[in-house]
């Protein structure tokens, strides 16, 4: 079964060093929650491990199947059984998702999926995410509400049944029910799929559905607790307080941005 | 030359080039017209369309030489026109249009898809408004690759008494290679006050956020490209009424944009 093993990594984005030596190892049918304050490195590592261009490895290795990843480039990694569930999917109007995923999948297989089987499963996930039966006609992500953006990336993970499943803040913009759809919708893909999980999420409920095998704590660009389910519970009622004593760290206080205002300007600007 | 008189409900496909077409579309009447360009040259179509009718005109240009598109047409009181040109080949092609919303009521909504590769594609569009209440939509859509050219002049042209009218025009050009050259210029040129106008530009390459999206569903950077550049030919193909030639000329794009491969 593929195992994906994280050595000593450390990334860098936009000259300011994020993950400071990080060591990590999922298996298949493993659950991992990945938690911490925000602004110490969870969506990070995400990116890092799926390769978003922005997000520099300097330092370690991250191998998946004994494969060296980081030299392969994000198709490819996504092609070996990666997916990386974002925490802002892009919209891309023009594109129907029933055309883009259609695309995906074909990317993967050497034979084109046919077209009665496509529109099978990709109506099967849209009922089990109890999505509106006109998704696959609708542009992708376009106008969608932050919870449907949220549950068409499950919808993709059903239909591309990654072995290795990374959820970034899949929960947030989701209210009670959809987190429960949503649960039960990764509970199923991985009984069919036996798929690795890594889940990023501050809510504790979301967690409690997915009832992960492994926990850990990310502050400063470092794993510095790993546990059990115990560990989630003692977080969700103490926070993090307690650990940046116990383990003498520091939390990263993530800094308020301060964005610029674009009042929009003709479009012709755009133009090189 | 050839002459087309459209009465009552007609469906009706033109195989042509380097020629001289006339259509006139009788008062009332509802034409569904597809004309393919089969032949480089000169083609040259006339349109007539007369009051309260109604001309859907699809042109697909699959000549293998340079062809030069020159279209002229008149729009009666409340007739209506859906003009689009599908442009996929790699061929020179240069477009000379003319509308004429000559009585109130007229409308038009004028669409062109070009996929540009080594050829060099050329438009010219103005849609004269000259009575009130008539309305002019025109969108301009192109995907260039590398070493490409393509220049559109696309103008509303509002003239005074024409009140009450609307002129709305976008240009969406995708730019996926490294030394594509566009140049596109809108105009508005409007001498009543009593008007709508609007016009939307963007020349760009993909966005690279997007790309990355796609990418980490599985696509390489030419499908992903492809898939992107598809967008801009979907709104006109779906405007084809016949399901199987629909699926073809779909098909005929997927594969022209990268998404199987180069």
């Amino acid at each position: 079964m593929p195992k994906l093993i994280v050595k000593d990594l450390h990334v860098k984005v936009e000259d300011k060093e994020i993950l400071k030596g990080l060591d990590l190892e999922v298996d298949s049918n493993e659950r991992h929650a990945l938690m911490g304050p925000n602004g110490n490195g969870k969506s990070t590592l995400l990116a890092a491990i799926m390769g978003n261009p922005k997000f520099i490895v300097t330092k370690g290795s991250i191998t998946y199947d004994g494969k060296d990843i980081l030299s392969m480039s994000v198709d490819e990694r996504s092609r070996l059984g990666l997916f990386l569930g974002m925490q802002y999917p892009s919209e891309v109007p023009g594109v129907t998702n029933s055309d883009f995923l259609r695309t995906a999948i074909n990317a993967r297989n050497e034979k084109p999926i046919s077209l009665f089987k496509f529109i099978k499963e990709m109506d099967k996930a849209i009922n089990t995410l109890e999505m509106k039966p006109d998704l696959a006609h609708r542009f992708l992500n376009d106008g969608f509400s932050g919870g449907e953006k949220k549950r068409n990336e499950i919808v993709q993970m059903m239909l591309l049944k990654p072995t290795l499943a990374m959820l970034d803040e899949i929960d947030s913009g989701l209210d009670v029910d959809a987190l429960r759809i949503v649960a039960d919708a990764i509970d199923t893909c991985q009984k069919e799929t036996n798929m690795g999980m890594i889940i990023v999420s501050h809510y504790a409920r979301f967690l409690d559905y997915l009832k992960p095998t492994h926990a850990h704590i990310l502050i400063d660009g470092r794993i510095v607790v790993s546990g059990g389910p115990e560990l989630i519970e003692k977080i969700d009622k103490e926070g993090y307080d307690w650990i940046e004593k116990e383990y003498n760290v520091k939390a990263t206080r993530e800094e308020e941005k301060a964005r610029p205002i674009s009042l929009g300007s003709c479009g012709a600007k755009r133009s090189k | 030359m050839v002459e087309r008189i459209y009465e009552d409900v007609v469906h009706d496909t033109i195989e042509t080039g380097d020629e001289q077409l006339k259509i006139i579309v009788i008062p009332r009447s509802i034409a569904h017209t597809m004309i393919n360009i089969v032949k480089e040259g000169k083609l040259t179509i006339d349109l007539e369309v007369m009051e309260s009718s109604k001309l859907h005109l699809f042109i697909r240009n699959m000549a293998k030489e340079k062809v030069h598109i020159e279209i002229k047409g008149d729009v009666k009181a409340n007739a209506h026109v859906d003009l689009s040109l599908l442009d996929l080949e790699d061929t020179e092609v240069e477009i000379d249009e003319h509308i004429h919303l000559i009585e109130e009521g007229a409308s038009i909504d004028n669409s062109m898809a070009q996929l540009v590769k080594t050829a060099s594609k050329k438009g010219n569009i103005e849609i004269k408004h000259t009575s009130a209440h008539t309305s002019g939509h025109m969108h301009n859509f192109a995907v260039l690759f590398d070493h490409s050219n393509y220049e559109m002049v696309a103008n509303g042209n509002i003239e005074k008494g024409a009140f009450q009218s609307a002129s709305h025009q976008e240009t969406r050009v995708l730019t996926l290679g490294s030394d594509g050259n566009a140049k596109v210029i809108p105009l508005l040129l409007i001498d009543e006050n009593d008007v709508k106008a609007s016009h939307a530009l963007t020349i760009g390459e993909p966005d690279e956020n997007q790309l990355y999206y796609l990418q980490s569903r599985g696509l390489d950077k030419e499908m992903a490209m492809g898939l992107l550049s598809v967008g801009y030919f979907m709104p006109l193909i779906r405007k084809i009424e016949d399901e199987t030639l629909r699926e073809t000329v779909r098909e005929e794009m997927e594969r022209k944009v990268g998404m199987y491969g180069h």
